[in-house]
């Protein structure tokens, strides 16, 4: 990873066009590879210095990883932001819409954008078709070409092939001594939206086949499943200081961040529509989605299924439909799974450090273990 | 009868109050509205407001009508529905057409309990015990809208028509409405706001192809699912009856704005934000006699202008308000106390190209021109009309007080202060405030800053003509 900025610039060197993508969930980057670009998520965050720096650009009330987006940016400190080639911002609410309109305004990367439907009507499946397929034609012209379904098919193939590899090693957590810390899976999992498949797919191989069958130590610490807003490469504070506090996070949901690996692109019939069906119609949608149901009954099902004990939500500040559904959530959680929740929120700010280490050490106390 | 004289100078008739007597007496028990109030609400009005213009005095009487009928609508009618705004406003009027109850209640109640009586807040406060964390960016709107139905003020609907097309804080709030009084449902109505930075500019007063269909197939499918699901029926000829009906008050309405063109300005801004909120959220009493208050006004202003007669004085810079207060009449007086004249808030101005015919259809041309608007398109489109609006109406500044908590429209100031001054020469400030919600302005502390930038537009205009 640490070397992921100089392989960039060496490929844009030969030619390669870098396509960078707002990690949202909804980038279907087996379009990028089969047009031979090379897709990298912008990724970053944790770091306070880009959010500050961004209140040049955009309002503070934007939610902290948006402001970050554009902080790297202008910071010049993440290689990868400043190599790309074109920024695809598939538009999910009117955060991600004010990003994508930052980088149109203030930089001069072209910025690529098609539109999520809130719903799942029948109609917005095709608008959702309609926006990759725009996407399709624009790699196809930035690259020059032409992508056919034998180099979709291989790209999907691949791509299949890594998320199979995530959910076996993510599944692996469900034992009660995980072969594998989720600190380490989050790295993984963040890895894998900028790294390149043929990279990542062989080292996933080897990961889940180290960890088949085997178990790790016994912690005795409090089984936590965390969600939230965003979860970035780099923000790794959360976890550390989870396990700090007595905790261990097991299983993590996040619409933004993490790569949602739970389904596979069905490789029967029309790819486009087999794209569209991975991507929008069977993806759980994250909290912007109107009814927030769906998630809802993910998280429900993620708890009872690895067993939690609590449930830990990491809020990035200002993002209002996360925050709408953290009020209703301890209630839902109680319920139905009988656990309590927490609920942090964070502006990437290392005055955040003592509040959170002291709320969840209380909390992990109350787990009663 | 301790409310007689505020509803006379709202354009009551004497018949009118005897008869609506028990109605407004249970209204205003329930919203706790008494003689102090009352008597509040007078003063303010003739201190804030042009009462002697026989428009303003019947645009009140709208909004107070809408008041009570808002509070009583589920005792009054067999099928109410609400809706969130910005609803297209096209179709929140045929379903009044076709003779159910259509409203918007939180504009209804910011006005009433908010500008008329400065009783707004406990509402507010409410919401923010029951899911509207304050600090955290919520809408005012929304707030007094559970505030509404938690106060007990505003009875539920049979269904929700979810204004999911522009604002994500809408759309929560309806499901937070639904976490706390479960049982009524929503239909959702959606768009994606995710057109190409040169889209709007590029086309205008074209819209993309697959934005009209996506959008007019989702105000198509609130029709049919109220039809299908809750036995409620607009028919095609109560959207097209609609559509007349909002093209002749939007039209009536750029007759007064016109007036606004002349030095010195005839409205003061508070006047105005009555009439923007009216004809952008018609209900049923607009319907009846919005058109006649607008035209009094523009009698009025006319009148003004013959005379030479303004609220501020003559060679006063010309600038747009972006938004005045909804709740506070203060806060908009102070613009013009500080020798600024505000002409216009620019998403409420009609550009001539609005009027271009098309070839949609129904629901697909009703989405073309709510589109059309810009705000509802693009952050590229808002920005465009408002460059449009600056020329149109030589203004000569603009104060964005986009409100903070409205990420459509607030979340980019930054962008619009940069592109519009490169576009039009015009200066812009930007103040972070909240238009819904007072609590959350400072009002000394944007005292002094439009007090300097009005300093700072009278030097350069000095400056200009030397």
């Amino acid at each position: 990873m640490k070397n992921r900025g100089i392989q960039l610039r060496e490929l844009k060197k030969q030619g390669k066009k870098i396509v960078g993508y707002f990690p949202g969930g909804y980038f279907p980057e087996e379009l990028a590879y089969a047009a031979g670009a090379v897709p990298v998520a912008l990724n970053r965050g944790g770091d306070h210095e880009p959010v500050e720096v961004s209140g040049a650009y955009m309002s503070r009330w934007i939610y902290t990883f948006g402001r970050a987006n554009i902080g790297y940016r202008i910071l010049g400190s993440e290689p990868i932001y400043n190599l790309i080639d074109i920024y695809v911002v598939p538009v999910t609410d009117n955060h991600v819409r004010i990003v994508a309109d930052t980088w149109d305004v203030f930089t001069d990367v072209e910025v690529f954008r098609f539109g999520i439907p809130h719903t799942k009507h029948p109609w917005s499946v095709d608008y959702y078709l309609h926006g990759i397929t725009s996407l399709k034609e624009k790699l196809e012209s930035l690259t020059g070409n032409k992508i056919t379904d034998e180099r979709l098919k291989e790209a999907i193939q691949l791509a299949n092939r890594e998320r199979e590899l995530l959910t076996e090693i993510s599944l692996s957590r469900k034992s009660p001594r995980p072969p594998i810390s989720t600190r380490d899976f989050v790295f993984l999992n963040h890895a894998s939206m900028v790294l390149d498949k043929s990279v990542m797919v062989p080292a996933l191989e080897e990961i889940a086949a180290g960890i088949r069958g085997k178990e790790g130590p016994e912690t005795g610490k409090a089984r936590l499943l965390l969600t939230g807003t965003t979860l970035a490469y780099g923000d790794y504070r959360i976890l550390d200081m989870i396990e700090a506090a007595g905790g261990m996070v097991v299983i993590e949901e996040f619409g933004e961040g993490i790569r949602h690996y739970w389904e596979k692109v069905k490789l029967n019939g029309d790819l486009m529509k087999a794209l569209t069906d991975r991507y929008y119609t069977r993806r759980v949608p994250p909290a912007w989605h109107r009814p927030g149901t769906e998630r809802q009954e993910f998280v429900v099902k993620l708890a009872k299924e690895f067993k939690v004990q609590g449930v830990v939500w990491y809020q990035m500040m200002n993002r209002e439909s996360d925050e709408f559904e953290s009020y209703w959530y301890p209630d839902i959680l109680k319920k139905q799974v009988g656990i309590p929740m927490l609920k942090l929120t964070s502006d990437y700010d290392s005055m955040e450090r003592g509040p959170f280490s002291t709320r969840l050490e209380t909390f992990i106390e109350s787990l009663g273990r | 009868m301790y409310y007689k004289e505020l509803l006379k100078l709202c354009d009551y008739s004497e018949d009118e109050i005897k008869k609506d007597a028990p109605r407004i007496e249970k209204v205003f028990k329930k919203a706790e509205i008494g003689p102090e109030e009352v008597k509040r609400g007078i003063e303010r009005l003739h201190k804030y407001f042009w009462m002697e213009s026989a428009g303003v005095r019947k645009v009140w009487g709208i909004w107070m009508k809408q008041f009570i009928d808002l509070a009583l609508c589920k005792e009054e009618h067999k099928k109410v529905v609400f809706y969130t705004y910005p609803l297209e406003p096209r179709l929140g009027t045929s379903i009044n057409l076709a003779g159910y109850y259509a409203a918007t209640p939180e504009f209804v109640n910011m006005f009433i309990l908010g500008l008329m009586f400065g009783i707004a807040d406990p509402y507010f406060d409410l919401a923010e015990k029951h899911g509207m964390t304050p600090g955290t960016g919520m809408c005012g709107a929304n707030k007094m809208r559970l505030g509404g139905f938690l106060k007990g003020l505003n009875p539920m609907p049979d269904v929700f028509l979810v204004s999911s097309f522009f604002c994500d804080n809408e759309a929560k709030t309806d499901e937070l409405i639904g976490y706390h009084f479960p049982g009524v449902p929503r239909i959702i109505i959606d768009n994606c706001l995710d057109s190409d930075w040169e889209a709007y500019p590029k086309n205008y007063p074209n819209i993309e192809h697959h934005k009209v269909k996506y959008f007019g197939a989702e105000l198509a499918n609130v029709v049919r699912e109220l039809d299908e699901k809750y036995d409620i029926h607009v028919k095609p000829e109560h959207l097209n009856a609609a559509r007349m009906e909002i093209g002749k008050l939007y039209l009536g309405f750029q007759r007064v704005l016109e007036c606004q063109k002349a030095d010195p300005m005839p409205i003061a801004n508070n006047n105005l934000l009555l009439f923007y909120m009216m004809i952008t959220n018609p209900e049923r009493r607009t319907m009846a006699d919005g058109l006649n208050a607008i035209n009094l006004l523009a009698k009025d202003a006319e009148e003004r202008v013959k005379k030479g007669i303004g609220v501020t004085p003559k060679g006063a810079p010309r600038i747009a308000w972006t938004m005045p207060w909804f709740t506070d009449p203060a806060i908009n007086a102070m613009v013009e106390e500080v020798g600024l004249a505000p002409v216009v808030a620019p998403f409420f101005w009609v550009h001539p190209k609005d009027l271009t015919k098309t070839d949609y259809e129904g629901f697909e041309k009703t989405a073309v021109a709510f589109m059309r608007m810009g705000l509802t398109h693009s952050t590229s489109g808002l920005i465009y009309r408002l460059t449009e609006c600056v020329k149109y109406f030589k203004l000569e500044g603009i104060i964005w007080n986009g409100m903070y908590a409205c990420r459509p429209t607030g979340g980019f100031p930054q962008i619009l202060k940069k592109l519009v001054e490169e576009q039009t020469g015009v200066p812009v400030l930007t103040v972070e405030t909240d238009q819904m919600d007072s609590r959350d302005t400072p009002t000394e502390v944007l005292r002094t800053r439009i007090e300097t930038f009005a300093e700072m537009l009278r030097m350069r205009k000095a400056a200009a003509a030397a």
